[in-house]
């Protein structure tokens, strides 16, 4: 179901909730609003639906208090505080709008606008602006000042990122793009050069953007509330005329994006705020780099050969899709009915997947179908599936924000997960530790104001050792969470691990050798593991990529449950997927040996249930070279699945853990 | 895949590598300092800098929050900070480079080139004003063909404004190459001058 | 027999030729076979007569300035005969009326001890404070320092002893002391001879303030514009230390604290107290909102004391003698004693610590003696670059921080600069609009913005061809100085307004104005 962006459900606050189990009731313009405890005057006057003019302020960002916009008057306080930066106290009496303070407004205002190019009909920022609607608010009638004084309107432009131009003739210097670059991101690539008048943002890692330690993700582009920083496409296309809200499908993390268009032309993507996997947040892939979809070097005809050095040959739909479908009746009935199948993508809706595999066993009547999982995460799938009994990760990536240790294993959330990684490194940067098991020395180990505080850089294909090595350890130093273990685990399975890994062969001192990594540091990482408050793993395909991949999934489970840490927040095993929907892939059996919902094949009950509601699986799990199936029903439907794919809508996808 | 440029000599060990437009750290054992992909490549006798950075880098390790003795120490011993030292501080520290060159901007104190032989600071606040700084300021301007914030061509003398050198009760003052003159007068400033142009 | 002569290494008095008086003397000696130790102590704070040279006598010092390194042999002549024969003699040092007329309680060493020397210190009541903390405990001392009614003497003038409960009354694994030595001001150099001259007092005064609110180490934050000061303090500090004053166990008492020197960069605005924890953090010197007030959240997050060099250094008397010496120091709600400095023209330039209550005209006439130039005295501009002028008519006002604040002036760090009638008060205000331009941080936009329009309107009313074009830049001028002081984030743009009304106020002629005028 598409879901069209309802701007009216989209206002800044001007500062993050807070919360608190504490209420405080207060007084505004004489109506009274009860607001978390830390909640600034600001946020409360939005919540009641009173604007208060900023320019600094944004709800994604800490207070600044820079622009003295939001100025208010408070009954017993001198001056006339920043509401921003003010937060509520019980029985508090703020006045938004009195003439003193419409003069202090107009006046900043008039000094912005002093400094400012006064060409908002040409402007890309036309329309929506904050400056010019701020201006417009506070009633600004002329600059007194007069423009001849000194200005930034010469400043040069940097155009030299492919996606976003900086403009700092029109910078207001209210700083929002260089917290979001700290406090969204966490790569710190802007900065404010020089200070007072000369004070201009530069991405001061290099000559310009793209020289510099940037990495496109967009975040200041749209914090910024002017055209200092604004989309190419906005520049050439001009404003967007609605939104429609969808979900990236570059990555496992699965950001919500408001599509902005302008008829059926893609303007720019715009992390959506509501997004429960982002935040609000994004990455160069899902925000920018989405021109792959109207490439000039797609395909939009079908086009059908016979042979592979045939020429490519135009068809209509019709023609190309019996074409299809016919040649793979011959090919089964030339080489069998286990010669053709499908793979689903987990890019796809899991509608589309779950057609695809009824495709396959309707269909081809056969059980060909598998996933992108089967190279990626079928090892989390199987190994989760044996240890936790379900083969899906544990918890949100909300629950980060609660842990103490984060343990990262094969994988390289920066690059890899970016919007994840950014909110790993927030959460490093609030005091969480961080212990990386990779041979590459990955962004997380070093990056700015989130080091690793250890760092095993084994050898590859040492997984399982190095796991059994922390294993031993929490073992042999007492480490294990007993109570935890006795209610929640099995005692006999538990019993024989221990066991096992507490011989002298595990030991950190014997295994550390195969691994390449000291054992005092894998001794470090366990202590830290077990005893550092609530510990997570995150893991990739750095261990599921491997021979050994689901017996080290089921390691990092073990540890897991050994030490205590799984049912709650900020803890947890979370593999991070390939893409978006592998989740909704899976359950909707694209697995060969699953049905849909995980069902087995070689369940007749199952099976009997499928068959009942018309579509019937074939009973065989290996090739099968009989033409004379019983199954004749599956021609008939394959046709109708066809037919249902092309008309059924985009869907929703399963939230991936 | 990225290939390696000029190597120059260092006790560093560190390998810049530039991939789209974002640069990477790389410490490997193999102790050569790679500099890569950037068009005007850091002047081969900054790199020398190096070895002395790190030396100012490792003794203020355990200080927290300690950029600014750091960037004191480097200007004190190289005469100004410069751009190649950057990335090393940066790393050092847990910094991005945007971090360091914004700090550097911000405070008048730090160069980022190399000084002139001699700094002449001219205080220009209210007790120094009250006793002819003005003048005096006319005078300078007038005899090294400067402006207030200006640097002779041939390298010998900068010329600086200061706001306020501690030396109120005896205005106008000035501190040259470091040190404090008081109860200055023109003639005085001349000699002062003299004694400049002399070794130039 | 060794003649015992006492001449100050304070970096004025070097700035002046006591250096090369120094040289002179050692070289004259020399050629006379006279065997001279010459002590190098710190400035008795009088200015105008530096380099002052000071001999014992059984009566006590006499002093002999301001020399040059040419007046040496007829001066050792003189020592030698009949000292008052001397043309610069100045008879007793301690009975010159400028000097014996004050209540020095912080500057008591000044001219008499050696600065690192701790001996000297030490028998000059150093050290007494700390120890009587140590003996009461921590409480009691924070309650000395509440009941002393010591205020900030950095410029804001809060109540030393509520931050003093704030900070120690809030559990954290880590709090600070931080020290304000980024003494920018215009007409200040209190800070600077105290960390020259008596190093370990302001030492002293932290350690104290470290055991009582629970901080194990504290910074120093002196302007890098003080060289001298920044040296006399690292190896005053070393000193200390391997005295036991510091470290693991401060002076026996079982507690922990520790401090270091930090050298500002260049930068005024970290004088403001959230900018200079920021330049502490290593970061630009940008100023944070509050809330959070520092004594909660303030170096790297932790509970800080923040405090002026002359806050802290008023500590140690207060620990030993009690507050209620210090509380009969004082009128009104200003307790104690203020080192006023004064300096631009005036003839007497120098330190003059006396307990508040004396008018502004006692000190720039009676201790200052008018202006050096002889002209008439224009105006005062008094608390540093953010102060308002204070015109002869408002001399009379007795310097307390209440009184000053009801002229719509501020004493701040008790800084005083005089003007005689060839200083345009136009161009001082075009000055103080160009101080904040010029050390703005950036980060409010009235301040950032309005600081170079002040500028720029000054300059147009100036050159406006007729009256009513000038008055009509006045009023724009006014507004911006409403729009500076009602609307920045600190008081760098919110003070920044007080030079330039009080010029408009009080010295409107020098604008091209009427009085009726610049009133509007």
């Amino acid at each position: 179901m598409i879901t069209i962006f309802d701007p009216k459900t989209d206002i800044d606050l001007g500062t993050p909730a807070r919360e608190s189990q504490v209420q405080i009731t207060l007084n505004i313009d004489g109506r009274s609003i009860t607001v978390p405890e830390g909640t600034s005057v600001m946020r409360a006057a939005a919540l009641m639906g009173t604007t208060i003019p900023k320019l600094c302020a944004t709800d994604s960002l800490e207070a600044f208090g820079s622009c003295r916009m939001c100025l208010v008057e408070i009954d017993g306080m001198r001056g006339y505080p920043a509401s921003c930066t003010t937060p509520v106290s019980e029985g508090m009496s703020v006045h938004t709008q009195t003439p003193k303070l419409a003069t202090l407004r107009r006046n900043v205002m008039e000094l912005y606008i002093s400094d400012h190019p006064l060409d908002c009909l040409t402007c890309s920022a036309n329309g929506n602006c904050e400056l010019q609607t701020v201006a417009g608010q506070v009633g600004l009638r002329e600059v007194r000042y007069g423009y001849e004084g000194e200005n930034h309107l010469a400043d040069v432009k940097d155009t030299s990122n492919p996606y976003f131009d900086y403009d700092p003739s029109k910078c207001i210097v209210c700083n929002r793009c260089v917290r979001a670059c700290e406090e969204t991101q966490g790569t710190f690539a802007l900065t404010v050069s020089g200070r007072g008048f000369e004070s201009r943002i530069s991405a001061a890692g290099g000559d310009n953007f793209l020289d510099s330690e940037c990495v496109s993700c967009g975040a200041c582009v749209q914090a910024c509330p002017t055209a200092t920083l604004m989309e190419k496409s906005v520049v050439q296309m001009g404003q967007p005329e609605r939104s429609v809200i969808t979900t990236c499908a570059y990555c496992g993390v699965g950001c919500s994006f408001r599509a902005e268009m302008k008829g059926d032309q893609l303007v720019r993507m715009v992390p959506d705020k509501n997004g429960h996997a982002n935040h609000g947040h994004s990455c160069v892939k899902g925000r920018f780099a989405w021109g792959y979809a109207t490439h000039p070097d797609r395909i939009t005809k079908p086009m059908i050969r016979k042979h592979i050095s045939d020429p490519w040959q135009e068809v209509s739909w019709d023609e190309a899709v019996t074409y299809a479908a016919s040649e793979f009746r011959r090919l089964q009935q030339q080489y069998g009915r286990d010669s053709i199948g499908g793979i689903t993508s987990s890019r796809c809706t899991n509608e589309e997947t779950y057609l695809v595999q009824k495709l396959v066993r309707t269909a081809f009547g056969n059980n060909n179908v598998d996933t992108c999982a089967r190279v990626c995460h079928s090892p989390t799938g199987y190994g989760l599936k044996q240890t936790l009994g379900e083969s899906a990760g544990t918890q949100s990536f909300d629950s980060v924000m609660q842990a103490d240790v984060i343990l990262v294993m094969g994988a390289n959330p920066s690059d890899a997960h970016p919007v994840f990684g950014s909110q790993l490194k927030r959460r490093l940067r609030e005091g969480a530790r961080l212990i990386v098991i990779d041979p590459r020395r990955i962004d997380l180990v070093d990056s700015v104001h989130a080091r690793a505080e250890l760092h095993l850089a084994l050898r590859p294909g040492t997984n399982v050792a190095m796991l059994n090595a922390l294993a031993h350890v929490i073992v042999t130093e007492g480490l294990l969470d007993q109570a935890f273990i006795d209610e929640r685990c099995e005692t006999v399975d538990f019993a024989r691990w221990s066991t096992f890994v507490s011989q002298p062969e595990n030991a950190p001192e014997v295994l550390g050798l195969i691994c390449g990594v000291p054992a005092e540091d894998i001794r470090a990482a366990a202590r830290l593991y077990a005893t550092g408050g609530n510990a997570a793993i995150y893991y990739g395909l750095g261990v599921t990529e491997h021979s050994q991949g689901s017996t080290s999934v089921m390691g990092i489970a073990n540890l897991a449950m050994a030490t205590g840490n799984i049912g709650r927040e900020g803890v947890g095993v979370n593999p991070l997927r390939g893409q978006n929907n592998v989740q909704g892939s899976c359950d909707m059996g694209s697995f060969p040996h699953e049905l849909p919902g995980y069902r087995h094949i070689s369940n007749e009950v199952v099976r009997a249930q499928f068959e009942r509601r018309g579509t019937s699986p074939c009973n065989r799990t290996r090739a099968c070279a009989s033409r004379t199936c019983s199954n004749r029903r599956w021609r008939a439907v394959s046709r109708a699945c066809t037919a249902r794919a092309k008309t059924s809508p985009r869907a929703t996808r399963t939230p991936s853990t | 895949m990225p290939d390696k440029g000029a190597l120059a000599n260092g006790l560093n060990c560190h390998e810049t590598v530039t991939w789209r437009g974002r640069s990477r750290h790389f410490r490997t054992t193999d102790y050569r300092w790679y500099v890569r992909d950037r068009e005007e490549c850091c002047m081969p006798d900054e790199m020398s800098y190096l070895p002395m950075v790190n030396h100012v880098l490792e003794r203020h390790k355990g200080s927290p929050g300690a950029l600014l003795p750091i960037l004191h120490e480097i200007q004190e011993g190289i005469g100004y900070i410069p751009d190649a030292t950057v990335p090393e501080i940066a790393h050092a520290l847990n910094l991005s480079h945007a971090e360091v060159r914004g700090v550097i901007s911000f405070y008048h104190d730090f160069r980022t080139a190399p000084p002139a032989r001699h700094i002449l600071r001219l205080c220009r606040a209210e007790s120094c004003k009250s006793r002819g700084a003005e003048q005096l300021a006319a005078q300078l301007r007038k005899r090294l063909h400067l402006d207030d914030h200006g640097s002779s061509a041939d390298g010998n003398i900068s010329l600086r404004p200061v706001y306020c050198l501690g030396a109120c009760a005896c205005s106008p003052a000035l501190e040259l190459d470091g040190k404090l003159h008081a109860r200055l007068s023109a003639e005085r400033l001349n000699t002062l001058i003299d004694a400049c142009q002399e070794g130039a | 027999m060794m003649t015992h002569l006492y001449l100050p290494v304070d970096s004025l008095a070097r700035a002046v030729g006591s250096d090369e008086v120094a040289v002179a003397l050692a070289s004259e000696a020399r050629k006379r076979n006279l065997p001279l130790d010459l002590h190098h102590t710190s400035s008795r704070g009088l200015y105008w007569l530096e380099p002052l040279l000071e001999m014992d006598t059984p009566q006590g010092r006499i002093g002999f300035g301001p020399l040059t390194a040419e007046d040496v042999p007829g001066v050792l002549d003189a020592l030698q005969g009949e000292p008052s024969s001397h043309p610069l003699a100045l008879g007793l040092v301690e009975e010159l009326p400028y000097l014996k007329s004050q209540q020095r309680l912080l500057f008591a060493r000044a001219g008499i001890t050696q600065p690192l020397s701790l001996d000297d210190y030490r028998s000059h009541g150093g050290f007494e404070g700390l120890t009587r903390a140590i003996a009461v405990g921590g409480e009691q001392t924070a309650t000395e320092v509440f009941d002393s009614g010591l205020r900030g003497r950095g410029g804001a003038a809060f109540p030393a002893g509520i931050k003093w409960r704030t900070v120690r009354g809030t559990p954290a694994a880590q709090k600070y002391i931080v020290c304000n030595a980024d003494e920018g001001d215009s007409g200040t150099f209190a800070d600077r001879m105290l960390m020259e001259g008596d190093p370990f007092l302001l030492i002293e005064g932290m350690a104290i303030a470290g055991i009582t609110v629970g901080a194990s180490y504290g910074y120093i934050y002196v302007r890098s514009e003080y060289p001298q000061a920044i040296s006399t303090l690292r190896e005053a500090l070393d000193i200390a230390r391997a005295a036991g004053y510091l470290g693991a166990d401060v002076g026996g008492s079982g507690l922990a604290f520790d401090m270091e020197v930090r050298v500002g960069a260049g930068a005024y605005i970290c004088g403001e107290e959230t900018a200079l924890l920021d330049s502490l953090e290593g970061k630009r010197g940008i100023v944070r909102a509050k809330p959070p007030i520092p004594a909660l959240q303030g170096l790297f997050g932790q509970p800080t004391l923040v405090h002026n060099v002359l806050t802290l250094a008023s500590v140690p008397i207060i620990l030993a003698k009690g507050a209620q010496f210090y509380r009969d120091y004082g009128m009104g709600r200003s307790t104690g004693t203020m080192p006023f400095q004064l300096a631009g023209n005036i003839r007497h330039g120098g330190l003059v610590e006396r307990a508040f209550g004396l008018t502004l005209r006692e000190l720039v006439e009676d201790y200052g003696g008018g202006t050096a130039s002889g002209r008439p005295l224009k105006a005062a501009q008094v608390g540093g670059p953010l102060g308002t002028w204070v015109p002869p008519e408002h001399f009379d006002t007795p310097l307390d921080y209440e009184a000053f604040a009801a002229i719509g002036a501020m004493l701040g760090h008790g800084g005083v600069v005089v003007a005689d009638d060839t200083l345009d008060m136009a161009h001082m205000a075009r000055f103080a609009m160009q101080f904040c331009a010029e050390e703005s941080c950036g980060k409010c936009t009235p301040c950032r913005i309005g600081s170079t329009r002040g500028m720029e309107v000054i300059d147009r009313l100036l050159a406006a061809p007729d009256q009513g074009k000038r008055t009509e830049q006045a009023i724009v001028l006014k507004d911006l100085c409403d729009t500076l002081q009602y609307g920045s984030l600190c008081a760098l743009g919110g003070m920044s307004a007080f030079p330039v009304t009080s010029a408009l106020k009080y010295f409107p002629a020098d604008f091209g104005l009427q009085a009726s005028e610049a009133e509007q």
